[in-house]
């Protein structure tokens, strides 16, 4: 499992997206967020986009006003999940269109689907930005049918 | 207000199932959004409607409040007491009410959720379910929220998915299942080749998700991966991917250091990468792998190098940190290759992100050698008026460390290095001036040469008011400054102008510093004055005059005692009452009924402080005869002690013990043994204008410090007082005298504290009796009451504890209340042979009842109980304590010289640094300090440095000794999963489409009964044993918790009897058999007792 956690974080620090690859609990959750966001957001954007927290390694990355945050294993790849980051934007941005915090905040249930399809328990699974949609467009069609 | 708007509507409707005016998520969403004040409230009405909406029969209803419920959790709000409806959700057929339950799920269920238990068949159904949706959901949340139980009970399920024809579900099922061994490692064998297999998955999807498993297992085991490096090397030649590749080549990082063959053969590709490939993140992968493990392969290395310095050129800061972080590996291996981009590192320590200046900042310590410390620390100084707070402190202690490192390999010109650290004295807002004065003292210590320099350069230091300003900025400077006071007193025969030291050392500013550090300012007046006197006398007299003792330094064979002697000054500050305590308690001893000796007593006070407990210990010890004129003996044999016979001829302590009383009484009557005092009185030079000058400056800034509220402080300053006072009415009366006093002083303060290994101590080995971890206070009282004690006792033993502690009588104690007294009022000589005779007598009594574990001589010590004392002396716990009972006001080591003197001798000394001088006792006191000084600074580091990642490894830690490829060994047990076939899983898997290898519990139990009759089958038979007790295990389990264990214990039961009756005939067809199931049916069945005896027989 190299992905523990994927944090989206508007700039007041408040958590729009969270989505645990591990089981912890809501408290500790809570307490992570707060004290990794806090890290975060203090950092200016000259410095560099990863943190040691704990016993993660926090990679972030700003877009506008949000903060995508991944705690991974101290083993990980740093750039790999950077880059992995801006690819979960870009499929946000091709299903929303011009994705935004809003659309995230209204729209969680999609996000968390999506964010499914490319991340399974901590493994990237899936890369590739027309499959993901495809995926999980399919998915959510095919309960709509069912329904 | 949207919610009271829905209130009436909802009245309205009642407690009808479907809730037409149900707010939706968006709803919700808008409504906690317009509540910018109230949002919390909002959010808990919003819980209670869900609480309320949950309980409805309506599917939709339901859905919608479990949808609300998840996004208040995310947003730190507790949903545990809907997780019953979210598995009520979760086995509705409708797959987008599913999706959300199984979303709550994925997202609420922990190991703790009760619910769990309700859900393995759920998801059982749900993973052999023909939507793949449903399937790719149940095994989405299983790896999500799998327990070792679910493990057990679903992993043959999530295995047979590795089979499904849609690739999306065998990539998840590969995923999954590596998070279910990790919760129940047992299955990861059995399933360990079909997951190979998956390497050579037609779809790359697929091999990509073997891959980030298998490398996962390797990381954390690699040693039992290594027979699959052949098939992750031609995936790493043909592999498309960058993810993949970023994996394989990080399991290759893990894989080569056990196996050189690798290295050699990776050389080809990776090179080939770092050639071509355009991302980043493989490139940096290649790269950590290179300089991580193949650092024998010069030419990849190289390569690497070359691409890292494109890196390190890189203007964006993440990129520049993982290259500095990369070559931080190299600095083992190849610290030229890193030297040459020494430039850019030292550019990084300016940069603005702390991470890689701290990354600099490791490499450049690393880099450091003989010919570039100069440069190197220039340059790290040079960075401290930029850097942060934090990082200035990293640097400062950066530059002592490279400094002292290795017993200071790095230094050649130690008064450059003192300079340095008098400049890292200065840094605003340092925390490491007490490191600092450590290295101070401890160059001064060690280096002879330079103390002159020493007190020249960290003269300015003192002078400077403005650093004993207690201000932020100046937090630890008096740390530095107690050592730098310390110094220039120690060696005040450096000093070229007295006046403004003395000027400075009392300065009224310095009563802003903590009061160890004034006490250490007050002692060094002193030593100031003293030498200040000396020389000038020494200057004067003719050739063979008073020693100018300082200046040739004693060649004294050393003393265990003085490891202390660094720390020692502040450990005196710990206990200053106790010291104060003493003080009375010495002077009634000793001077049984000579009254005007008191005077003497204060005179010599300070002497007899430092020399504490020891004096009266070895002055019984030593000179049993003629212990009541122990003070003058004392001073005698302190005297005789030094090796110095023409430097301090045996007259001169008789001489001053002369002296002394005559001005010590106040009336100033002439004294009848003033005798040898006048066959001196041609060496006497009298005191100049300038000195009593000195003497007058001390005296008038001394007052505040003898009102200070610091005992230790006070006391010293009170002495210091007294002594000046006493010289100048020795003064008075004949001139010179107070000169020669002085030049007493001077002698004494003039020993010299050398370093002494603290290793040196262990090689004196205590005697028999002593028992050093014996517990000394508390615990032993009780003991001691508890086996018959007078009730008198326990009060005794507590007073006795502590003069064992002290060596002395702590008797006594109670009766310093006030510091001031004991130089202001003198007992009369009743009452202090009272006194002396009542600590006498319960001391004597303790003695009887405690003498083994008496440390101290006192007369009526047996000659066996001396070797206790010097044991004291040799114990660590009691030499610290010495030295902590033992302030002395001129220096730590007298009162170990002292002591030594004062017994005569008599004591071993130990051998350490007499009997060689070696450098080598030397060089190992110094790796002991520097050793005891890179452990704090590590500590320190440890605070910066990044927590240890724990978090994964313990997480394969039931997987890491598990080898997935080793055929069943003997004793070794097959995974004992009930759902678990327990032939070989792949026999009859065919094409693998229709057949679950897992789903043959009884059939698959008969087989391998049979098989068991096999002379080769020996290895599984035992495991048929092993397993067999196991299931007995489980069906007592079972049987116990009868119905209420609804899945799992069941399960096992039921299966088990499903077992036996499959078992049964065959076994009874069989003779042969029957002969070899005999003996382990027997033991089955014995076990099995109420589930299935006589099943077999």
């Amino acid at each position: 499992m190299t992905i523990r956690f994927l944090l989206l974080v508007n700039k007041q620090g408040q958590t729009r997206l969270a989505s645990y690859n591990e089981m912890v609990p809501l408290d500790e959750r809570r307490q992570i967020e707060g004290e990794i966001v806090r890290k975060c957001l203090a950092r200016a954007d000259t410095q560099c986009s990863f943190v040691e927290h704990r016993n993660y390694k926090v990679i972030y990355r700003r877009y506008a006003s949000l903060f995508f945050i991944v705690g991974v294993d101290a083993e990980e790849n740093e750039l790999a999940i950077f880059e992995f980051i801006h690819c979960v934007v870009e499929t946000l941005d091709r299903h929303f269109g011009n994705v935004c915090e809003l659309d995230i905040m209204f729209h969680l249930d999609k996000a968390h689907y999506i964010l499914d399809e490319m991340v399974m328990n901590g493994a990237v699974v899936e890369t590739n930005k027309a499959i993901i949609l495809q995926l999980a467009t399919q998915y959510v069609r095919s309960g709509e049918e069912a329904n | 207000m949207r919610s009271s708007s829905m209130g009436p509507s909802k009245d309205r409707k009642g407690a009808t199932s479907i809730r037409l005016f149900q707010k939706n998520l968006r709803d919700m969403i808008t409504g906690i959004r317009s509540h910018k004040d109230k949002q919390k409230d909002f959010m808990n009405k919003c819980l209670q409607d869900i609480r309320a909406e949950v309980v409805s029969n309506d599917v939709r209803t339901k859905a919608v409040a479990i949808e609300k419920a998840t996004y208040l959790h995310s947003l730190g709000f507790n949903m545990n007491w809907a997780s019953f409806h979210v598995v009520e959700l979760m086995s509705t057929p409708n797959v987008k009410y599913k999706r959300v339950g199984y979303l709550a799920a994925t997202q609420s269920f922990g190991d703790d959720t009760d619910v769990v238990l309700l859900i393995p068949n759920l998801l059982k159904k749900d993973l052999a379910s023909p939507n793949p949706a449903e399937a790719a959901l149940a095994i989405s949340c299983l790896g999500n929220i799998v327990t070792p139980e679910l493990s057990q009970t679903l992993v043959a399920d999530v295995y047979s998915l590795l089979n499904n024809h849609k690739p999306d579900l065998r990539r998840r099922a590969c995923l999954c299942l590596y998070k279910c061994f990790l919760r129940y490692p047992e299955a990861l064998r059995p399933s360990f080749a079909r997951l190979t297999e998956c390497l050579e998955d037609d779809d790359q999807t697929v091999v990509q998700a073997a891959v980030t498993v298998l490398s996962e297992l390797a990381m954390h085991n690699p040693k039992t991966y290594l027979p699959l490096a052949p098939k992750f090397y031609k995936l790493l030649t043909t592999s498309s991917s960058n993810w993949m590749t970023i994996k394989l080549v990080k399991v290759f990082g893990a894989l080569t250091p056990l196996e050189p063959r690798l290295g050699k053969k990776l050389v080809g590709p990776l090179s080939e990468i770092l050639e071509t490939t355009s991302a980043k993140s493989l490139l940096y992968e290649c790269i950590r792998t290179v300089v991580m493990g193949m650092t024998t392969q010069e030419k990849v290395v190289r390569q690497a190098v070359d691409k890292l310095k494109d890196m390190l050129e890189d203007t964006d800061p993440n990129i520049k940190f993982l290259a500095l972080d990369a070559l931080t590996y190299l600095l083992e291996s190849h610290p030229r290759v890193v030297a040459e981009h020494k430039g850019n590192i030292f550019g990084c320590l300016d940069h603005e992100d702390t991470n890689i200046q701290y990354c600099a900042l490791k490499i450049v310590r690393g880099l450091v050698t003989k010919k570039t410390l100069m440069d190197t620390s220039a340059h790290l100084m040079g960075a401290m008026g930029k850097a942060a707070q934090r990082f200035r402190d990293e640097l400062v202690w950066s530059v002592v460390h490279i400094c002292q490192n290795d017993r200071y390999a790095l230094v050649t010109d130690f008064v450059w290095y003192l300079s340095v650290l008098a400049d890292l004295a200065r840094v605003p807002s340092s925390a490491h001036g007490g490191l600092v004065g450590e290295q101070l003292v401890d160059i001064c210590l060690r280096v002879e040469v330079v103390r002159e320099s020493a007190v020249a350069i960290l003269k300015p230091l003192l002078l400077d008011p403005a650093l004993l300003e207690p201000t932020d900025s100046n937090a630890t400077v008096p740390d530095a400054l107690k050592a730098i006071a310390w110094i220039v007193g120690e060696y005040a025969h450096f000093i070229p102008d007295h006046r403004e030291v003395i000027a400075a050392l009392s300065h009224p500013g310095v009563a802003n510093l903590p009061p160890h550090v004034q006490a250490v300012y007050v002692q060094a007046l002193l030593k100031v004055y003293a030498c200040a006197v000396a020389g000038h006398a020494g200057l004067i007299r003719p050739p063979p005059p008073a020693p100018p003792p300082s200046l040739a330094p004693f060649e004294r064979a050393p003393d265990p005692e003085l490891t202390a002697a660094t720390t020692a000054v502040d450990v005196a500050v710990e206990e200053p009452d106790e010291k104060a305590a003493e003080a009375p308690a010495y002077a009634s001893d000793s001077e049984a009924d000579e009254d005007k000796k008191v005077s003497v007593v204060q005179e010599v006070k300070q002497e007899a402080e430092e020399a504490g407990d020891d004096a009266e210990m070895g002055s019984g010890e030593a000179k049993d005869g003629e212990r009541e004129e122990t003070e003058e003996e004392g001073r005698e044999a302190e005297a005789d002690e030094k090796p110095e016979p023409e430097a301090l001829p045996r007259p001169e302590p008789l001489q001053e013990l002369a002296l002394a009383p005559a001005p010590a009484v106040p009336p100033m009557e002439p004294e009848p043994e003033s005798e040898p005092e006048e066959t001196h009185n041609a060496a006497l030079v009298p005191m100049t204008p300038y000195l009593s000058g000195l003497a007058e400056l001390i005296l008038d800034n001394l007052s505040p410090f003898c009102v200070s509220l610091h005992l230790e402080v006070r006391e010293r300053s009170c002495q210091l007082q007294t002594i000046l006072g006493l010289v100048s009415a020795a003064e008075a009366e004949t001139p010179g005298q107070g000169v020669a006093i002085m030049e007493q002083f001077a002698v004494v303060l003039a020993e010299e504290v050398q370093p002494v290994s603290a290793k040196a101590q262990r090689k004196v080995e205590p005697p028999a009796g002593l028992l050093l971890s014996a517990p000394l206070a508390k615990e032993w009282d009780s003991l001691l009451a508890s086996s018959g004690d007078e009730e008198s006792d326990d009060e005794r033993d507590d007073v006795g504890g502590k003069a064992r502690k002290k060596g002395k009588k702590g008797g006594k104690r109670d009766k310093s209340k006030d510091v001031t007294d004991l130089f202001t009022i003198k007992k009369s000589k009743e009452q202090i042979a009272k006194e002396e005779q009542e600590a006498r007598d319960m001391l004597q009594k303790h003695r009887e009842k405690m003498g083994n574990y008496y440390l101290g001589g006192e007369v009526t010590v047996p000659a066996g109980e001396t070797a206790g004392g010097k044991t004291k002396k040799r114990g660590k716990k009691g030499q610290q304590v010495e030295a902590i009972a033992a302030p002395a006001p001129p220096e730590p080591v007298m009162t170990a010289y002292m002591k030594q003197s004062l017994t005569g001798g008599k004591m071993a000394r130990p051998t350490i640094k007499g009997e060689s001088d070696s450098s080598d006792d030397e060089q190992s006191s110094g790796g002991r300090t520097v050793g005891t000084a890179r452990g704090r600074s590590a500590a320190g580091a440890g605070k910066v440095a990044y927590a240890p990642k724990n978090g994964a490894t313990s997480l394969h830690a039931g997987l890491g000794h598990y080898d997935p490829l080793k055929p069943l060994g003997r004793g070794e047990v097959m995974p004992a999963v009930e759902a678990y076939p327990t032939f070989d899983p792949y026999a009859n898997e065919g094409g693998g489409g229709g057949g679950n290898a897992f789903q043959a519990p009884a059939g698959g139990k008969g087989q391998r009964r049979q098989k068991h009759g096999g002379v080769a089958e020996d290895a599984p038979g035992r495991a048929e044993k092993r397993r067999a007790h196991e299931e007995k295990k489980k069906a007592q389990k079972a049987a116990k918790s009868a119905g209420a264990s609804a899945e799992g214990g069941l399960g096992a039961e039921q299966l088990d009897k499903k077992h036996k009756s499959a078992r049964k005939p065959k076994v009874e067809k069989s003779e042969k058999k029957e002969s070899k199931g005999d003996k382990r049916t027997k033991k089955v069945s014995s076990k099995m007792a109420g589930v299935s005896i006589g099943d077999d027989v």
